[in-house]
Parts: C-alpha cells; sequence; structure tokens
C-alpha cells in the first residue's frame, strides 16, 4: 500500500462529515472542466491556520507537477509517483495536491478555476480506505490569496437550502432521508452560477484565514 | 369578415404559444413539479424564442423567402439565430435580475444547445407557414377555377340576357323612332347600345375592371332603358367617388371590381319593377375608403308572389359569385321594405 493511501485517515461519509463541519456545499461534480485548471505560484507552499483554539493547523500546497519532480527523485516514493502520474493522465496536471495536517489529517485533489474574475478551490478528498457507504464528493471555496495570506470563503448550506426551499433557484440536487443535502448539478450548472452569484454576501458562512510560513510545502507521509 | 379572420389567427397564435409554454416548462421542470420559478423561466425563454419566429415569420419569410431571395433569406436567418442566442443569453445573465430580484436564474443552456431551440421554433413555425400557405394557395387556385368557370357562365348569361330579343328589340325599337323623329339622342342610343354589346364581349376575359368603367356601362344600360320608358325621370343614378375629398377621390381612383357583377341588379330592378305602385327605381353606387357600396332599389306590385322568385334567383347567382370573388369580405343584404326591394352590397377594401 503506498504512502498516498496511508496517509488517508478513517473517514466518515463526506456527505454527512461536510453538513456536520459546514464547510461548503457538496456536489457530486467539481467546479471545474480540467482545461479551465489554473495553476499561481504563490500557493504553493506551507500554510497555518491563524486563530485556530483546537491547536495548529496547516495546509502543504503543491502542485501535481511539482511533486512529480520532486518525488521522482526518491526512490521510496515510485508507488505514489505512478498515482500522480495516473491523476495526469485523467487531466489533471494543473491541479494540486493538499496534505492538511493537525486536528484531521487528510489528502486533497484540489483545482484552482477563475470564474467571474474570483478564484475558487475545489476540494476531493483523496480516501482510499472508504467502503461503499462513502461517496466521494467536490467541496468549493472562494480564495482570495496574496504572497502570504489565503483567505477562504466557505459557501453557505443554509443558504442554497434555503433558495432551494423556497423555490428561488433552479440547480438539480438530492436530500436523503436524513437530511443530507447534494448538489447533483453539472460542472457546467455549478460554474454558471457561482460564476453570476459568486459575489452575493449571503452565499457565504464562513471565512477561514491562513498565512504562509514556508515557500516548500513538506508532506508528511506515513510509512 | 376582417375581424373574424383576425380573431381566428388571434385564436391559433394564442392556442400554440400556450401549448409551447406548458411544453417547454414540461421540459424544464425535468419530471418534477412545475413551480412559479419553473413558469417564470419558461416565459422568460419565450422572448428569444418568440423575438426569433416572429421576425422570421413576419419579415423575413415574406419579404426575402416569398420574393425567392434565397441566399438573402439564409444569411438573414444565420444572423437570426445569432441574434436569438444571445439574446436569450442576456435574459438570464443580465435581464431576470432585473425583472425578478428575489430568483436566481442562470442560463444553463450553451451556445449549441440554444442554436438547437431556435432551429427547432423556428423551422417549425415555418413549416406551420408554409403548410398554411399551401393550403390557401390551393384553396385559391380552386377558387379561381370555379371564378373562371362562372364568369364564362355568367358571361354567355349576361350576354344573352343583353342581346334578349325583348330588350334588342326593344332598343332598336327606341332608336328606330329616334331617328324617325330625327332626334338628337339617336346616335348616342346607338352608342349606347355599341359600348354596352363591346363592353359586355371584352371585359369577359378580366378578373378585375375599373370602377369607373363599371360604373358607365350601368349608366349606359340605365340611359338606354330610360330612353323607352315614358317617364325616364323615375330612375335616379348616381355614382359618387370617394367621401367629397380630393384626398379620397384620389385613394380611391384604382378601385377596382370584378366586371359585369352589379349589373345583376340592376338588370333585376328593371325586369321586376313595378313602376304603377308609384316608387321609383334608385341606383346608387359610391366607392369610398372602407370600400365599395352598392344600393338598388325598385318598386314591387303589393300583390305576394309576383317578384321574390324572380328576384331571388337573380340574386342568389350574384351572391355565390360575391362569395367566389370576395370571400369574407363582402355583405349582401336584400330584404322587401315599404313596397320596394332594396339590394344594398358592400365590398371591404382589401387589406394590404
Amino acid at each position: 500500500m503506498n504512502n498516498l493511501k496511508q496517509i488517508s485517515v478513517n473517514a466518515a461519509v463526506i456527505v454527512l462529515m461536510a453538513w456536520l463541519t459546514g464547510c461548503g456545499v457538496p456536489s457530486v461534480h467539481p467546479l471545474y472542466e480540467t482545461e479551465d485548471l489554473i495553476l499561481n505560484e504563490s500557493l504553493t507552499g506551507t500554510w497555518e491556520k491563524t486563530a485556530e483554539p483546537d491547536g495548529k493547523q496547516t495546509w502543504e500546497v503543491a502542485p501535481l507537477a511539482w511533486l512529480i519532480e520532486h518525488w521522482s527523485l526518491d526512490a521510496d516514493m515510485q508507488d505514489d509517483l505512478e498515482f500522480l502520474y495516473d491523476l495526469d493522465s485523467l487531466g489533471l496536471g494543473n491541479s494540486y495536491i493538499i496534505q492538511r495536517t493537525g486536528r484531521n489529517n487528510y489528502v486533497y485533489i484540489a483545482g484552482l478555476v477563475e470564474l467571474g474574475g474570483n478564484h475558487y478551490l475545489d476540494f476531493y478528498k483523496l480516501d482510499f480506505d472508504s467502503d461503499v457507504f462513502s461517496f466521494h464528493v467536490h467541496i468549493f471555496m472562494k480564495v482570495l490569496h496574496s504572497d502570504n495570506q489565503l483567505v477562504m470563503h466557505m459557501f453557505s448550506e443554509e443558504w442554497l437550502r434555503e433558495l432551494i426551499s423556497n423555490r428561488q433557484v433552479r440547480i438539480r440536487y438530492e436530500e436523503s432521508f436524513m437530511g443530507e443535502f447534494l448538489l447533483t448539478a453539472p460542472t457546467r450548472d455549478l460554474k454558471k452560477f457561482v460564476e453570476k452569484y459568486g459575489d452575493v454576501e449571503e452565499a457565504y458562512a464562513h471565512t477561514e484565514t491562513y498565512r504562509k510560513i514556508s515557500d516548500t510545502p513538506r508532506f508528511q507521509l506515513e510509512d | 369578415m376582417i375581424a373574424k379572420q383576425t380573431l381566428r389567427r388571434l385564436l391559433e397564435y394564442t392556442a400554440f404559444w400556450t401549448f409551447s409554454v406548458w411544453f417547454l416548462a414540461q421540459y424544464f421542470a425535468d419530471g418534477t413539479a412545475i413551480n412559479t420559478i419553473d413558469w417564470i423561466y419558461t416565459l422568460m425563454f419565450h422572448l428569444s424564442i418568440g423575438f426569433g419566429v416572429a421576425v422570421n415569420s413576419f419579415l423575413l419569410i415574406p419579404r426575402l423567402l416569398s420574393e425567392r431571395r434565397f441566399l438573402i433569406y439564409g444569411a438573414s436567418v444565420l444572423v437570426l439565430l445569432e441574434v436569438c442566442i444571445r439574446m436569450n443569453q442576456f435574459t438570464f445573465n443580465t435581464l431576470s435580475d432585473l425583472l425578478f430580484t428575489d430568483f436566481y436564474f442562470i442560463s444553463y443552456y450553451d451556445r449549441w444547445d440554444l442554436l438547437q431551440f431556435m432551429v427547432v421554433y423556428i423551422g417549425i413555425t415555418s413549416l406551420i407557414q408554409f403548410s398554411r400557405t399551401w393550403f390557401t394557395e390551393t384553396e385559391t387556385r380552386r377558387r379561381l377555377a370555379e371564378i373562371q368557370r362562372e364568369k364564362t357562365v355568367t358571361e354567355l348569361k349576361v350576354l344573352r340576357s343583353q342581346v334578349q330579343p325583348h330588350f334588342l328589340f326593344n332598343s332598336l325599337n327606341t332608336i328606330y323612332a329616334l331617328t324617325r323623329k330625327k332626334s338628337p339622342e339617336a346616335p348616342d342610343a346607338v352608342l349606347k347600345l355599341s359600348d354596352l354589346l363591346r363592353y359586355t364581349i371584352r371585359q369577359g376575359d378580366r378578373e378585375e375592371v375599373p370602377l369607373d368603367e363599371e360604373a358607365a356601362y350601368l349608366k349606359s344600360y340605365i340611359d338606354l332603358q330610360r330612353m323607352r320608358m315614358n317617364d325616364p325621370e323615375r330612375v335616379a343614378f348616381s355614382y359618387i367617388r370617394g367621401e367629397n375629398d380630393a384626398d379620397n377621390q384620389t385613394e380611391t381612383a384604382g378601385t377596382l371590381i370584378a366586371p359585369l357583377l352589379l349589373i345583376v341588379f340592376v338588370e333585376n330592378a328593371f325586369t321586376h319593377a313595378d313602376l304603377t305602385t308609384g316608387g321609383n327605381i334608385r341606383i346608387e353606387l359610391r366607392s369610398g375608403s372602407d370600400g365599395i357600396r352598392f344600393l338598388c332599389s325598385n318598386p314591387v306590385s303589393p300583390e305576394p308572389g309576383n317578384k321574390s322568385a324572380s328576384n331571388g334567383t337573380g340574386i342568389a347567382n350574384a351572391r355565390r359569385r360575391l362569395e367566389l370573388h370576395y370571400p369574407e369580405r363582402h355583405t349582401l343584404d336584400s330584404d322587401e321594405k315599404d313596397g320596394h326591394f332594396i339590394v344594398n352590397l358592400h365590398i371591404e377594401k382589401e387589406q394590404p
């Protein structure tokens, strides 16, 4: 089993997690087509969450190509390298690999896109130990980044849920008997919706701010 | 008649677009219940579709396609499709936010999808228009054939009635008497009889003739009839063009009418008039901005069963000709009132 797979923690159902933690609106489809993906060099590095009451939380952020370049020289990383090549062959060459460490330890494929003048990160968790009860979803966030600061605005599920229940928006979704909410709209509709209403203040639930502590990410891979 | 046609067309449009809105609302709702937002979305979607269909149906087809300017028509349709696509995108990217601030719309369809919507709608409505034109043309051809046949029969009838021995002998006797008296009216009477026969023969080949010529023909007939009467003052004929207005007179100068149509009523009036009752024959012809109006009144015997049957046959023939020549744009009333048989005809001006 390769290291990336070992990094993955015992995750609960991602939909339920998203719902419980309020990280955003889960979606079956990503916010990007592979040709939409862009790279921004300033994102590469280690970011630390500011004002974190539950202890330090960091994000290691690196483009897929950066990881391929650095890991290709490391004999221990050949299994992971093969996995990265697989991602590259899927057209995700311009995506990022992000490792979150701290209270929880996750690895994501993240796609950066620009829509309507704003930048958005689409997170897709790599969770190799999930079972048939887990369904991988995408979570989007609006990001404002400078060289040393990264601000993430989480979409408000409540806002979208209210629009849907009041029949104010036409967008495909599903809701489980437990009230779990999942967007099923195709990428095309998601992009158009976010592009048009990305500046609506009510669309965001809360904000997290990170500061850069290193330009070189250090992925902590388990043996 | 025109109002009825307009009403029927309005009903057709309403039915088509109502069905269209219902159908697309079902399609957009994607199997779920149709909510207010779906109706609003569907109606707004129809703005661009309706614009494209209207421009194609009321501008491009009549102005270009029917004039056989195929290349320009094709290019215009391509431009129209592009305009419709952009209009649809503008509707949901901008207009929807201005009109419905509580709703969050996006333009769900890309250019290719929208192009397909527009092509389907413009194509279907064009086909409907073509089929309607085809039916109209078929009906017109059928009517023209019947008109032609009817006209031939009418020509023969009119010719026979005009040269019937009774009329011809009376006219010749009148002319003979005038020449014996060396009356100055004699040459005029010969000319009028000659004009009548010539007009009957020559105008038979034409679909329509100027109303002025038809009026002159009626006048010649009436004048000849007057010459045979002891009291010609009991016949009044008037032809008024326009409504005493210089512009109207100019406008109505080119008014056309089916040839030998009105003579039937005039001939009936003279044939069945009972001048012993003291009544007069009154014939009025008027052309105006609303079309042609014709009135023909003759006194009838108060005894029942003396005249109505004869008058009725002539008018039935004329009514048939009117239906062929002026479908849905004429009214013909005939009635007996105060000892007079009165015919009232109104032929509405053809709408451009």
